[in-house]
């Protein structure tokens, strides 16, 4: 009996220490301030981090990191019970539209960041549009660190696409793509199993500079109704008698889509600025390709690009280390950091660093001063009750995509123009 | 009486240890995320996080006015009552063909089985790949001079899918248990009805059915909980499309959590746990009347 009191004794007191040592202490063993970060994605994200805190390192020399990494689901999770309860992480790396859902389901737990960029080396080169994607109002929650950015990739190996037939404008775009069917391949791609409405930003906003495509932000009100014949064009790429899109996408996300891109059986998809350094390669599995602009619905051809979102850093309101966080912040924007977050992550916010002799032609595109970028709505700052919102949305677009002919599609169009107003109505 | 226990535990201290430890275990990371998550459900969306705004039965009643909620709960109890007899009965002749089977039986036996040791992920993905319009069931259509179907981009279809694949996934299992029961039966049962004139089917439905009955009731018992909580297949395959022909319960929940509606997503994970225990506590007692 009695050594087994002591059996469990031994046992219980190992457990404790286990769990003990797994929290973090904001000062180092050696008496380092340590900034602790939290971020999305594999290790490939380190060398960014590495980068700012050598920099850092050289003015700061009692300051160092700890970045851990999770899985999207995990750090959302996480970083919203963190910022409201736990505490424990004074920094965290996402996409900022994820930061921007989590500091409205916080109730406003973070930080503005406005005049940490303002005091930052090289912030003239964060745009107007890189903020607006990054803000809740006028406060500046996400400070940013690279750019996501999307253009239009097609197939050169499968037919023959001249000039003339690249795809600048719609009409071109859907003549591509029945040429590509023709030829044994799906003429276009885009996930639909997650993010349904992520053709209109592509089409609508990247080829022709359209905003708040489907809310009001003024108004607080549906604009479904509105722009409902331009969805309704976009959705018949899959819904219609001459479909081009791949069938195959209504149960994809982006992993399953990029799956499918690199088997080389879709002739166009889109391409963003962190894919390209990967398929590039020749042994990608995409072949040969060209990144362009999106499709005009006129017949200009001067599509645009689409500033699909940022990634960033964000600070929550009771972060433990808040000013050491902040002083690390502004060397993100040093030189050395851009640069590695570059080449490990294909972006960056200044384009000063990137030695445009060594990009690839697919790369080029990217990096034109020439071509516009327009950035895509951010209603997650906008409305705390964007997630219901969202839903509602997401629920008429998916049943769009199974609807049978274009009158069915845009009668549901109206439907969920209706049910998106009825939230705007339950919560003001 | 007590003295008489307590001697037991001292004689036996070290499996009521490890049994300790277990339920320690299942203590932390079973019983307790069951009894928050109930409360959670109690509370408005992700506000559980913050600063929780307690609103009662909200949750349950914006559920219950929720077709999409309905729509998840019909698809659950269909696929569920769909599934199970098809497991059941697939399970009894792969188990009956295998023990006539003599030469390679441990083979099949493994053919039968490994599917369940495979990861749940693992084989969704490789099933998602066979059944996409390009996979090779379609190449094996067009090979032999049929149409390509949309397997998984039409619903009924889709779902026929899944109900294969939870089949492929969990009919070893269940095979191996009731080939376990079967090869206990007395076989001079069947020899006195063979004197006695019976024929196969009476000899199956009169001795073979009768003494499995215990077998079979476990693996429905097993199979209503498993089916009704299905997640995986439709998480991965199938994102509970298309146009939500696969959005059973958990993966509705899960949906929920994904928009930090934590409030509503626990209320579903509730509904489904209450359907699950009722539909066993029935189970129970129509064993018990001998049904």
């Amino acid at each position: 009996m009695r050594k087994g009191l002591t059996l469990c004794i031994v046992l219980l007191l190992t457990a404790f220490s286990v769990f003990a040592g797994g929290a973090s202490d904001a000062k180092g063993a050696d008496g380092k301030t340590v900034i602790t970060i939290w971020y999305e994605g594999n290790d490939s994200r380190l060398p960014f981090f590495k980068a700012a805190e050598a920099e850092m390192q050289k003015d700061y020399p009692d300051y160092s990191i700890n970045a851990v990494t999770f899985d999207n689901a995990t750090l959302v999770t996480r970083s919203l019970q963190a910022a409201t309860a736990t505490g424990g992480v004074d920094l965290i790396f996402n996409e900022a539209s994820r930061l921007l859902t989590t500091y409205q389901q916080s109730g406003g737990a973070f930080e503005d960041l406005s005049d940490v960029l303002a005091a930052s080396p090289n912030s003239e080169t964060v745009t107007d549009a890189d903020k607006k994607v990054c803000s809740s109002g006028d406060k500046l929650i996400v400070y940013p660190v690279n750019r996501s950015v999307n253009a239009l990739g097609y197939k050169t190996d499968i037919i023959e696409v001249s000039e003339d037939q690249a795809p600048s404008t719609w009409e071109k775009f859907v003549e591509l793509g029945k040429r590509y069917e023709e030829a044994g391949i799906n003429g276009w791609t885009l996930h639909l199993g997650t993010d349904p409405k992520q053709a209109f930003n592509l089409f609508l906003t990247g080829g022709n500079g359209m905003t708040d495509l489907w809310l009001d932000t003024e108004a607080n009100a549906s604009k479904i109704d509105e722009n409902k014949e331009l969805f309704a064009q976009i959705i018949d790429l899959y819904t219609g008698q001459d479909a081009i899109w791949d069938p195959d996408a209504i149960n994809e996300d982006f992993a399953a889509m990029y799956t499918k891109i690199q088997s080389g059986s879709v002739g166009m998809f889109r391409v963003g600025n962190w894919n390209v350094v990967g398929w590039d390669q020749p042994d990608s599995g995409v072949g040969e390709y060209v990144t362009t602009t999106w499709p005009s619905l006129d017949d200009s051809g001067k599509g645009g690009l689409l500033l699909g979102g940022v990634r960033g850093m964000a600070m929550p309101s009771n972060a433990p280390e808040k000013e050491a966080a902040k002083i690390f912040l502004q060397y993100c924007m040093t030189e050395a950091a851009q640069k590695a977050s570059f080449d490990t992550m294909g972006s960056c916010m200044d384009y000063s660093v990137v030695d445009m002799d060594s990009l690839t032609e697919n790369q080029k595109i990217f990096f034109d001063s020439d071509v516009t970028i327009y950035p895509a709505d951010c209603y997650e700052g906008a409305f705390p009750y964007y997630p219901q919102l969202l839903e509602v949305f997401e629920r008429g677009l998916t049943e769009a995509y199974s609807a049978d002919g274009y009158d069915e599609v845009i009668s549901i169009l109206e439907k969920t123009d209706a049910a998106v107003n009825q939230v705007f109505a339950e919560n003001n | 009486m007590i003295r008489d226990k307590v001697n037991l535990m001292r004689r036996y201290w070290l499996l009521y240890f490890f049994i300790a430890v277990f339920a320690v275990i299942s203590i932390i990371f079973g019983i307790y995320p069951m009894i928050s998550s109930f409360c959670y459900s109690f509370f408005k969306g992700s506000s559980v996080m913050s600063n929780p705004v307690f609103v009662g039965l909200d949750n349950y009643t914006k559920l219950i006015h929720d077709e999409y909620f309905w729509k998840s709960f019909r698809l659950t109890i269909l696929f569920t009552v769909i599934s199970v007899p098809m497991n059941i009965i697939v399970s009894m002749i792969l188990a009956q063909l295998l023990d006539k089977v003599k030469r390679g039986q441990l083979f099949f036996k493994l053919a039968i089985f490994i599917p369940y040791i495979t990861p749940d992920v693992v084989g969704s993905v490789v099933w998602k790949h066979v059944f996409n319009s390009q996979g090779a069931a379609n190449s094996l259509l067009t090979a032999l001079g049929f149409e390509p179907v949309g397997w998984l981009t039409t619903p009924e279809t889709a779902f026929a899918v899944l109900a294969f694949v939870e089949l492929w996934k969990h009919v070893g299992l269940y095979t191996i248990i009731i080939m376990t029961n079967y090869q206990l039966i007395d076989r001079t049962m069947y020899e006195a009805a063979m004197i006695d004139g019976a024929s196969s089917w009476q000899e199956y439905f009169y001795i073979t059915i009768p003494a499995l009955k215990p077998a079979i009731s476990l693996n429905t018992a097993y199979a209503i909980i498993q089916f009704l909580k299905t997640y995986t297949v439709s998480r991965i395959i199938t994102f509970g499309g298309p146009n939500y022909s696969t959005n059973f319960l958990s993966y509705y929940a899960y949906s929920k959590y994904e928009r930090m509606d934590f409030g509503s997503a626990t209320a579903v994970a509730t509904m489904l746990f209450i359907l699950i225990v009722v539909i066993t506590l029935l189970g129970g007692k129509l064993k018990r009347r001998g049904l």
